[in-house]
């Protein structure tokens, strides 16, 4: 009993210690890691966009005027890319109907494009990622980003849209 | 045919909030330079994020290109504001059955927006690490034990402490015999 007992004290010893070594010898839990430390930030000039009411049938473009501009906000070059995502389905909320629980037929043809400098016009239905610019200097913005809604022929679908429009930036 | 002759572009005045609004990281990238193993819990260097707009947002924290499930962030969801910043704890948890390999991946900071059309910007710390052998179940479990100590080493620390009294006291209880007497010292009477 006396052996089984001075087992035990040694081997709780021996935990205790193998703890402590580890509390010494690793001064911080942090893993072991390169570190950039640098301003990676970015900066739009709108927050939101309303269509407002849609005709059915019509392709609406935001005007040239109140193109988004966005901003390389950090203090490195950076890249930039447009993340898009799925549109919401619209909803019916007009004229006190409430169908807000199901999907409406047509959704699928609202379509969100945005077309970025030097890029092509890229639907937003699905998420994608397009390159807006590689090389972004510190406190250098783009400009002329439009966005363009296309609404099916179908008069029936009417209600809100929902979508958004991402600028991410990352270090180059 | 007759669709495309009846659709046409129309410019509208779209309502249109202006606002600089903002998001931003404090560390461009960061390589993990160990060999992770699979079943590890494994903390990364402090994140900054900041809010460079000029108002106020709610910001969210995720992952891209990873499951979201094996990164951890220590607050989501909070707000900021106007160039305010805020650190925060980043664990990247392992499974077991983590492959083997490079991984890299974006740790995003989102100004969460609102509306019809939501633009918002996102900026992202590039995170890159390497997935070592998987060890087996066996191995992944001792990986993820030996992680929470690592990561919970005070606590451990304590538990062996007071597990080790408690084992000095039964012992000295048992197989010794202590008796403390406490006594008032006598004052001499002065005559």
């Amino acid at each position: 009993m006396r052996k089984l007992l001075l087992l035990v004290l040694i081997l709780s010893v021996a935990a205790l210690s193998t703890v402590q070594v580890f509390a010494v010898g690793e001064a911080t839990s942090t893993v072991k890691a390169t570190v950039a430390t640098e301003l990676i930030s970015i900066n739009t000039n709108i927050s939101t966009l309303d269509y407002g009411i849609v005709t059915a049938g019509t392709s609406i473009l935001l005007p040239k005027e109140d193109a988004i501009i966005v901003t390389n906000s950090g203090n490195v070059a950076e890249v930039v890319e447009v993340v898009g995502s799925n549109a919401h389905h619209p909803r019916t909320t007009e004229f006190g109907w409430n169908l807000v629980t199901g999907d409406i037929e047509g959704v699928n043809e609202f379509k969100h494009y945005i077309t970025v400098p030097g890029g092509s016009k890229t639907s937003l239905s699905a998420v994608n990622y397009s390159l807006v610019s590689d090389n972004l200097a510190a406190g250098g913005s783009i400009s002329g980003i439009d966005t363009e809604l296309v609404t099916p022929w179908a008069g029936s679908n009417f209600g809100s849209f929902e979508t958004y429009i991402t600028f991410r930036a990352t270090k180059k | 045919m007759l669709i495309v002759a009846i659709c046409f572009y129309v410019l509208v005045s779209v309502s249109v909030a202006f606002a600089s609004v903002g998001a931003g990281v404090g560390i461009g990238q960061i390589v993990v330079k160990e060999r992770l193993v699979p079943g590890g819990v494994y903390q990364l260097p402090l994140w900054v994020v900041l809010n460079t707009g000029d108002s106020d947002g709610i910001y969210h924290l995720t992952v891209d290109g990873l499951n979201s499930d094996w990164i951890s962030f220590s607050q989501n969801d909070f707000k900021l504001g106007s160039h305010d910043s805020r650190f925060v704890t980043v664990q990247l948890v392992l499974p077991g059955t983590a492959d083997k390999g490079v991984y890299n991946v974006y740790l995003e900071n989102h100004l969460v927006t609102t509306g019809p059309v939501g633009v918002g910007p996102v900026a992202a710390t590039k995170l890159r690490f390497t997935v070592g052998d998987n060890p087996g179940v066996l191995g992944a479990a001792t990986q993820r034990v030996y992680s929470w100590f690592i990561l919970n080493r005070r606590a451990a620390l304590f538990v062996f402490l007071l597990l080790d009294l408690l084992i000095v006291y039964w012992i000295i209880k048992k197989y010794f015999k202590i008796s403390f007497k406490v006594e008032g010292r006598r004052r001499k009477n002065k005559l």
